[in-house]
């Protein structure tokens, strides 16, 4: 194994008592080397989402092997996937996913209670935050802030804990024009940093600006 | 290390003052109906038939209030639904977020049946000059057992859907 991620035959079906069988992702093969700014593209319902959740262990496939930094996430049980989510796999969701009522720096905080790393805490957050440029909204609640800047609190949250590889579900999808272009900004510093990033995202325009383009297309990758 | 992990699930998982205020409400004005109905319950103890219909609406009652309490309950427990998952995206396992969310609920309850029962016991202070409860003791026992078993039954059956959180 190669890439710093690795899929290789990976089917993902999701089945109820109720419903049929749903066939998310099917024998799905991918390699991502170290450092790459990839962006996988795909109309929805097309196994993106499940493609971004099984790479950042918080899914585990049907069929299949998925491999990340080395270590087959596939064998893994619930406490070490959950060790991958806090020390190498980062993720940034389209509604941020942060708690709304705590402030920018008690949203940064949380990466911490599950790392046995709290060295320098308050540094590491100081910096995640003037890199993303928030530093001056530290104690603001969350929820008075704008989109955009929800977004660099969960980049901010995202690269605290310094994780190689970083997970974008639609980063941009609740962002005007501009807040985008500031956005894919950092994206790319981080990628200049030495980061490994992986987008989701319907926009071609910003797909165009990463160094590859996955389609994917009813749970196949088309092309990579 | 547990010390930290215990702060954290109290601090990520503190409760929100306005959902007890509102449970504590609820709990208390259930509990006055209850209390309420259990006292007419004893005046008719006499005429069987009307005490027996009076007794189908006191259960009805009683499953309609549990209904609501629970709704209530997932609806506070749904706000927090952001958290849950944040905390599963920053490293948590399933089973931590599962003490969060028991621990939540069981905050929830508690303190919303202690701040429904003062409130009660004060309200029922004014009003036990027009009406006379008694039986209440088993009234309010059946009240909290049903509650339990209910959201039990709720817990389980909706486990599918919180995948998230895992």
């Amino acid at each position: 194994m190669g890439g710093i991620i690795e899929l290789k035959d990976v089917t993902k079906i999701y089945s109820t008592k109720d419903t049929p069988e749903i066939i998310a992702l099917n024998k799905a093969n991918l390699t991502v080397e170290e450092g790459e700014f990839l962006s996988v593209c795909g109309v929805s319902g097309s196994g993106k989402s499940t493609l971004l959740h099984l790479i950042g262990c918080l899914d585990k496939p049907t069929e299949g092997t998925v491999s990340v930094k080395g270590s087959v996430t596939t064998q893994m049980n619930e406490k070490e996937l959950a060790r991958m989510r806090n020390g190498t796999v980062s993720i940034v969701l389209q509604d941020f996913g942060l708690i709304p009522s705590r402030t920018v720096y008690d949203n940064l905080v949380v990466p911490f209670y599950f790392s046995s790393n709290r060295k320098g805490m308050n540094d590491k957050i100081k910096s995640a935050l003037e890199f993303t440029g928030i530093a001056d909204l530290n104690q603001r609640p969350v929820i008075k802030l704008s989109g955009g800047q929800k977004q660099r609190v969960a980049i901010a949250r995202a690269i605290v804990n310094d994780n190689p590889i970083l997970l974008a579900d639609e980063p941009t999808g609740q962002l005007d024009t501009q807040t985008k272009k500031q956005i894919m900004e950092l994206f790319h510093k981080l990628n200049e940093k030495g980061k490994t990033i992986i987008m989701v995202t319907h926009d071609i325009d910003m797909a165009k600006e990463t160094s590859r383009i996955v389609k994917i297309a009813d749970g196949s990758i088309m092309e990579s | 290390m547990i010390k930290l992990t215990l702060k954290s699930i109290w601090e990520q998982k503190g409760i929100n003052s306005s959902s007890v205020v509102l449970l504590s409400l609820v709990f208390s004005v259930q509990l006055l109906l209850c209390a309420w109905l259990e006292g007419i319950l004893n005046i008719y103890n006499e005429d069987i038939e009307k005490a027996n219909s009076l007794r189908l609406i006191f259960t009805l009652l009683i499953l309609v209030s549990v209904t609501s309490i629970i709704t209530l309950i997932n609806y506070v427990m749904n706000k927090r639904r952001n958290e849950f998952r944040t905390l599963r995206l920053c490293g948590a396992t399933p089973t931590y977020i599962l003490a969060c969310k028991l621990l939540h609920l069981l905050v929830i309850v508690i303190v919303s049946l202690l701040g429904g029962s003062i409130l009660f016991l004060l309200l029922s202070k004014i009003l036990n000059q027009h009406y006379k409860f008694n039986g209440l003791f088993p009234v309010y026992i059946l009240f909290v057992v049903i509650t339990a078993a209910e959201l039990t039954v709720y817990h389980f059956m909706h486990r599918k859907d919180e995948k998230w959180a895992g």
